[in-house]
């Protein structure tokens, strides 16, 4: 595990923060609107089973808030961002739980061969990604005396993201985008005094991943401001330990103020 | 707009309000069915059958099973979480929990002295009547260290583990000088037999009959504890305790009270007897993969009685409070060296 930790550590610091020093030169493609920094606010539903708390499914409406720097090179896109996702008024019945997401992430995307959609010239980016993601799952119950139920889920992984873009006029473009983890060193809280199970694991995307995609529509407000409405979904799933699966569904709203 | 992008951004507009309303629903579902009513069940029979204090505290409970049967009926998914809390609630004791599948611990009571006597030990106010700072065990478990009036201080911060087994008979030897001891168990301290049975043996010059005790009902034979060590102290001791002072933490206490050149000095302790065994763990894995933990043994103090609610009555009652920490000050500790001079 020691090792596996020490990879997975190097491909997060290697991944590219050298590259994203090169020094940076035009931009590849029509993709002026998505350089420069990005606030993003959501609100969308949001639902949840993590069996270290119960079987039950929980569900209720959560906001979500998001940073993103994106920056051209020569041969390639950087992007650096951080979302977050918080609410106590998940709800199974009458009982709630609160919900922290955070994620960290970046990615190289490479521009791959040109592409016609609806007669169309789009833009498809595709490139390695890592993030670090928690979850923090605290059921609001049974604390009139000592001791509270919570779990605690986190991803270190490396992973996919691509973009595609279809221009639709001169200020209103499409834009689609899809970040996955591949290979996570996950941890998960557990009973340490009734299991022997390990708190941390190394996963692939069919044991534990952290899905995000997004869909929407970005309009040009100027030469430097533009603003998008899209519809975002978030997955988790981690099946080993006791389950976990999330997935929400948000519509969200971003400002840019591009480069 | 042409006709081509009008369509994709109706295309996109659908995609968006359909997501929203329905998906995270298609992908998170509810259990197919609950097992509210098969938790309850196993719980309540649990503790029918193994509880040792049903009776000593008159719980009646085939009434609890009526009042709170129906609870369970009609508790929805995790609404049955706050009906489990309550039910273990109605024994009253700082021993029970429930623990989710992730091992969370949640206790539904805690001892009302324990809650009484919170902040009133504080170690960094027993630490100013030192003139040096005080040594800690290999463990960090122990803290020791000799007063200005060569009175020797041992703070046992857990009866956990087998620290003590290890280490106690070294720390009681390195303040073999002193003219008295002070033994600090005002924590609140669970643990082991062997434990306390390392502390007490130490003070010993011959055999001391042990307290009655039951697992499950079934009364059983300790054989009385023997000395241990080649020299045992037989200088003044106070142990110091409070209402943090819990199961075997009161066990050490009310053995040591036995002793003739031991003098209990404090507050009562918290009052949990119903601990448990390896051989009668207490745990129970319910339907639904959660536990819950009651205690399965009955421990007597030397007048019969269960330390249960009843704690272990100091010697000589000097109570602390906190007025008196926030200025510095340990009137339990105060008393003890006083005594001890």
């Amino acid at each position: 595990m020691k090792n596996e930790i020490v990879l997975i550590s190097l491909l997060l610091v290697g991944s590219g923060f050298m590259n994203e020093v090169k020094s940076q030169s035009e931009p590849v493609s029509g993709l002026r609107h998505r350089r420069g920094l990005t606030v993003e606010f959501g609100r969308g539903g949001y639902a949840i089973t993590d069996e270290n708390i119960s079987r039950e499914k929980y569900a209720g409406s959560i906001p979500w808030v998001g940073v993103e720097w994106a920056r051209d090179h020569t041969r390639n896109h950087f992007r650096l961002g951080f979302e977050a996702l918080n609410s106590s008024s998940i709800r199974n019945h009458n009982v709630t739980t609160t919900i922290t997401q955070v994620s960290l992430h970046q990615a190289f995307l490479y521009p791959l061969s040109d592409l016609r959609l609806f007669k169309r010239d789009a833009t498809l980016l595709l490139g390695p990604s890592t993030e670090f993601f928690i979850l923090m799952n605290s059921q609001d119950i049974a604390v009139a005396a000592l001791g509270f139920a919570q779990s605690i889920a986190a991803l270190i992984s490396v992973g996919v993201r691509s973009e595609l873009t279809i221009p639709l006029t001169s200020r209103i473009q499409a834009e689609g985008s899809l970040r996955a983890g591949v290979l996570s060193l996950a941890a998960r809280m557990v009973d340490d005094e009734r299991t022997d199970e390990p708190p941390a694991r190394l996963l692939t995307a069919l044991s534990g991943t952290h899905v995000v995609f997004r869909l929407g529509i970005r309009y040009s407000l100027s030469e430097r401001w533009s603003c998008r409405l899209a519809y975002a979904s978030d997955i988790t799933r981690i099946s080993s330990w006791n389950p976990l699966l999330s997935a929400s569904d948000f519509l969200n709203l971003s400002l840019t103020w591009g480069l | 707009m042409t006709r081509g992008a009008r369509k994709v951004l109706l295309f996109g507009l659908v995609i968006c309000l359909t997501g929203v309303a329905a998906c995270q629903d298609l992908i998170v579902k509810s259990p197919d069915s609950d097992l509210i009513v098969e938790d309850f069940e196993a719980a309540w029979s649990a503790i029918d059958a193994d509880y040792p204090y049903l009776g000593f505290k008159g719980i009646d409970w085939d009434s609890i099973y009526t009042e709170y049967r129906p609870r369970a009926e009609a508790a929805r998914g995790d609404e049955f979480i706050g009906v489990l809390h309550d039910l273990l609630g109605q024994l009253q004791d700082g021993h029970v929990f429930h623990v989710t599948p992730g091992g969370s611990e949640i206790y539904p009571w805690i001892p009302p002295r324990r809650v009484r006597d919170q902040g009133l030990y504080n170690p960094f106010v027993v630490r100013g009547y030192f003139d040096r700072d005080l040594q800690r065990s290999p463990s960090g478990w122990i803290e020791y260290g000799i007063l200005p009036d060569n009175i020797g201080y041992i703070f046992l911060a857990s009866f956990q583990e087998d620290y003590l087994t290890e280490e106690f008979g070294v720390v009681l030897w390195s303040l073999r000088s002193t003219s008295a001891l002070i033994i600090d168990i005002r924590q609140r301290i669970g643990g082991s037999l062997q434990n306390v049975d390392a502390v007490v043996s130490r003070f010993l010059t011959g055999s001391l009959t042990r307290m009655e005790y039951r697992v499950l009902g079934e009364l059983i034979y300790i054989p009385p504890l023997q000395p241990r060590g080649s020299t045992p102290w037989t200088k003044p001791v106070v142990v110091l305790i409070n209402g943090l002072t819990y199961s075997a933490g009161e066990m050490c206490a009310e053995m040591l009270k036995q002793l003739p050149y031991v003098t209990a000095v404090g507050d009562t302790t918290g009052g949990g007897s119903a601990g448990n065994t390896q051989s009668a763990p207490g745990e129970y894995r319910l339907p639904s993969g959660r536990y819950i933990s009651i205690g399965t043994t009955d421990w007597r103090r030397y007048d019969g009685l269960p330390w249960e609610w009843n704690g272990v009555p100091p010697d000589i009652r000097v109570v602390n409070t906190m007025a008196a920490i926030r200025a510095g000050r340990d009137l339990q500790l105060e008393y003890a060296i006083d005594r001890l001079k």
